[in-house]
């Protein structure tokens, strides 16, 4: 299947190319001094700076993609909201933030109306897919599976080879 | 005569060039028609035609005869006194019995063309005839199709004008039963008629209106029909170029009606060529259909039949909608088995729903994955000044082959095992810094205890897991940050905790 040929051209390139503006990301922030000693601050130093680890994560991983695709560039948008927010996030209120953007539309297949509910869970995951149809979704959706894929495993293979070095 | 099955005959009209899946087509298109069409069509004009049809009707014996008769029933029927049945039926007399009584039907056969659905399927079938007729008879309709009279008289005279005038409504039900009656008359005769009418559509009409209504209810239908068959008229004529003069309005007309009908997998009237051409134009003639034929009762609920690329399948609603709706399924089908792919262990699932739910799981499992993983690499991370193009060169190389498909399976058990992992490197770390090397130990072990119990929930409830990860991270971040998370500490006893996360790692892919 074509799209299915074109998901595995990606993952090679997106490998790297994810890769390297993750770790810049991560060196950058952990280059970052920690704040005072101080236990409250300590913590919240410590989850905000996993919320920029995951965000820098996403964000590296849709800049990979640019504008090429739909889901990259709601992502990018919402990483740019959120960002500009105060950074106290917790990992709810960012999903809060990517229920908002995005605006309800179409129709749901007559053949999929039984499932409106899955796509609509579907929609809420995958960033931008509030506004496609479902073809649309459907193809946003496999290729985001893939370049989650494809994060998960250079994180994976970044915390093994810090936590295990060689 | 009733029977459908009693006119082997009328199936058999086809143009021999023309129709090529005649032989395909006929026989669906009989038992389409007895599906749709029995009872109405039956009774009305069995009373009409059948007796005098019946007995004498046969498919090589005294068709003229019979014709005759037909024929003047017709003109009953229809209200219309310029069909000539003689100068109709001089046409056939060349030709083969058979089709002869098959041009008869044409006369009864225009209410079967009202049919919403046989209307697609008839008019190819019609049209066909009228340009070529039966070629097992070699009784070409040329000769009758060539009567531009005719033409217009049988356009007048039958439903098979209602159909394609908007005026006439009534003629539909009439019209039907008479099709039914002889629907391999129906064929031929309503194939060229109804197209040479193109321009008599008004005076088909009216004509039609003559004709006691039957039924009402199909004539919505048929309205939508006709009213797409006029349009198809309009954009048909051009496509007249590989019919013959007098064809070509009948091919016109039918043209328009019959991508509808090469849809529903019934041999393009106008032949091959022309196939294409209407397939291609079967999107813009289903847009201006759809405007007009949006409250057809013609359309029938989608057939859950295998997707069909453009055409539609014998039986099955050939307008607009259902047309769009299958090339919109399909193209969903396609997406939903890229899916597939991707996901592992949905192979063997099949279903939408089902498969949706497995993406949607899956999605939310990577989702949270990510998120764990930034977790770990933000407390954890404490070399960054390795070479980035070496570590990219050689872990992303290692880790495409371990890692490529353990991401799902792993999910529920990387998490923890991950996560026992994480914690007691931290507790090392934390405990090399810190003099307290028990200390840590303990309540770590309650957490990843703790953590262990709460991060196999089920799978649906992953909203809730992550914000349950979340607040345990917090928990247990707390607890590492208290006791002082050294960044830069490798602890020799690290190695040992982190190692049994590479091990399962590695088993699993």
């Amino acid at each position: 299947m074509g799209s299915l040929s074109d998901l595995n051209n990606v993952s090679s390139h997106l490998k790297s190319r994810f890769a390297r503006g993750f770790l810049r990301a991560l060196a950058r922030i952990h280059n970052l001094s920690p704040p005072p000693a101080s236990s409250s601050s300590n913590q919240d130093f410590a989850l905000r700076k996993c919320q920029r680890v995951k965000l820098a994560a996403y964000a590296s991983m849709a800049s990979a993609f640019g504008k090429r695709r739909v889901w990259s560039r709601a992502m990018l948008q919402r990483i740019r909201c959120h960002s500009s927010s105060v950074r106290r996030g917790k990992v709810r209120q960012h999903m809060r933030t990517m229920r908002r953007s995005g605006k309800k539309r179409k129709k749901i297949g007559r053949e999929l109306a039984a499932k409106a509910q899955d796509v609509k869970k579907l929609r809420k995951l995958v960033p931008g897919g509030e506004s496609m149809d479902l073809e649309g979704l459907l193809r946003e959706t496999a290729h985001y599976v893939k370049c989650l894929v494809t994060q998960v495993q250079v994180m994976r293979s970044i915390a093994d080879f810090c936590s295990c070095p060689p | 005569m009733e029977s459908n099955s009693s006119n082997p005959i009328g199936m058999d009209v086809h143009s021999n060039g023309q129709l090529p899946n005649n032989c395909f087509f006929n026989p669906s298109w009989e038992n389409s028609i007895s599906m749709d069409q029995t009872d109405p069509f039956e009774s009305a004009l069995s009373s009409i035609v059948s007796s005098p049809v019946a007995s004498t009707m046969g498919p090589g014996e005294g068709d003229h005869g019979m014709i005759k008769e037909l024929i003047g029933r017709l003109g009953v029927i229809c209200n219309s006194g310029e069909i000539s049945p003689q100068s109709y039926f001089e046409h056939r007399s060349s030709n083969n019995s058979t089709n002869t009584s098959a041009y008869t039907t044409p006369l009864n056969s225009p209410p079967k063309l009202s049919l919403s659905m046989m209307d697609h399927q008839i008019r190819g079938n019609f049209w066909m005839p009228g340009t070529q007729f039966h070629p097992h008879s070699q009784q070409s309709f040329v000769p009758f199709s060539t009567d531009p009279g005719f033409a217009e008289r049988a356009a007048r005279s039958s439903c098979f004008g209602v159909r394609n005038f908007a005026g006439g409504l009534q003629l539909n039900g009439s019209q039907r039963q008479a099709v039914t009656a002889k629907k391999e008359k129906v064929l031929s005769r309503d194939g060229n008629s109804g197209f040479g009418d193109a321009g008599d559509s008004r005076e088909g009409s009216s004509l039609s209106e003559q004709i006691p209504g039957v039924e009402m209810n199909n004539m919505r239908a048929q309205n939508d029909a006709n009213a797409r068959k006029r349009k198809s008229a309009q954009r048909g004529k051009p496509k007249d170029s590989t019919l013959p003069p007098k064809d070509s309005e009948v091919a016109g007309e039918n043209n328009q009606p019959s991508p509808k009908k090469i849809k529903s997998g019934e041999a393009a009237e106008n032949g091959s060529g022309k196939e294409c051409d209407e397939n291609a134009d079967k999107v813009s003639q289903g847009d201006k259909n759809q405007k007009l034929g949006k409250d057809s009762k013609s359309k029938q609920p989608e057939p859950p039949k295998d997707y069909i690329h453009v055409r539609a399948r014998r039986g099955q609603a050939t307008d607009s909608h259902s047309l769009a709706e299958r090339v919109r399924r399909e193209k969903i089908s396609q997406r939903m088995k890229v899916l597939q792919d991707l996901v592992p262990g949905c192979n063997k699932v099949t279903g939408k729903a089902v498969m949706l739910d497995e993406i949607i799981n899956y999605v939310q499992s990577l989702q949270c994955q990510v998120e764990f993983l930034s977790m770990k690499l933000a407390t954890l991370n404490p070399r960054m000044d390795f070479n980035v193009e070496a570590f990219l060169s050689k872990d992303i190389f290692q880790s495409r082959g371990l890692l490529a498909h353990s991401d799902f399976p792993l999910d529920s058990s990387s998490a923890p095992t991950s996560h026992y992992g994480f914690q007691p490197s931290h507790g090392m770390i934390s405990a090399m810094s810190e003099p307290e090397v028990q200390y840590p130990e303990n309540p770590l072990n309650a957490v990843i205890h703790r953590n262990r119990s709460n991060h196999l929930p089920p799978i649906d409830g992953f909203p809730e897991a992550s914000s349950q990860m979340s607040a345990m991270w917090e928990d247990d971040l707390q607890s590492v940050v208290q006791m002082g998370i050294a960044q830069n500490h490798q602890p020799l006893s690290f190695h040992g905790s982190a190692e049994p996360n590479h091990p399962q790692m590695k088993v699993k892919s």
